[in-house]
């Protein structure tokens, strides 16, 4: 899974802190996010995506992970 | 954004406020501690029944903390991936454990070590907490359960 929350903070200027407080989670969690390394719920997936004014789908790209089933 | 820097103006405060429930809960304990340990020392009693006072204490300091950090709405720490880590590690943790029993129980059977029973509970104990701190900081590293 490859995420694009790094880029859509930096177009917002938000922190990971500023991030987590909003969709109320913890910053490693967003960290793992990130990194690819945490499969967040559907309900974490729409939070992150309003906050940072996206669609889920330009967020999480999960195509990869698709086209090897 | 206009949640976010309200989120940060107030979390300050919040944490302030949870440092200083913190404290009152410990300065409201101390009496009772001191009683606690007076109890261990003074009475000769098996070390099961002596900490039986520790663990009523851990108690009343659990829920005091519940009480008065009820209305702080920090409810971050216990976000979807920790819960979900945690669940897991509670579970593994109770394997541990009863794979630890089962030990203790053929030690029991074959008499290699002799152990009371006070001694055997203490260890189970600390075999639940310390397997089950391990097991979430193992997973908690990994990020995620399926990673």
């Amino acid at each position: 899974m490859k995420t694009h929350i790094k880029e859509y903070r930096a177009k917002y200027d938000i922190t990971q802190n500023q991030l987590a407080e909003a969709v109320g989670v913890r910053r490693e969690t967003i960290v793992f996010l990130e990194q690819g390394k945490y499969n967040p719920s559907l309900r974490l997936a729409i939070l992150i995506a309003k906050k940072l004014n996206a669609n889920i789908d330009e967020l999480f790209d999960f195509s990869d992970e698709i086209d090897t089933q | 954004m206009l949640y976010i820097s309200h989120r940060e103006s107030t979390m300050n405060a919040k944490l302030t406020r949870k440092n200083r429930n913190t404290i009152i809960v410990i300065l409201l304990m101390c009496p009772i501690l001191i009683g606690d340990f007076l109890f261990l020392f003074k009475t000769p009693k098996t070390l099961f029944v002596s900490l039986i006072p520790f663990f009523i204490t851990f108690i009343i300091f659990t829920l005091l903390m519940f009480i008065l950090n009820q209305n702080n709405n920090q409810k971050i720490k216990a976000d979807e991936r920790i819960l979900r880590i945690e669940g897991r590690a509670f579970s593994y943790s109770w394997y541990v454990m009863f794979y630890s029993l089962m030990l203790f129980i053929l030690n029991n059977q074959l008499d290699l070590i002799y152990l009371t029973i006070d001694q055997i509970l203490l260890i189970l104990l600390a075999i639940l907490f310390i397997s089950f701190f391990t097991i979430k900081g193992i997973l908690n590293k990994n990020g995620d359960l399926e990673s």
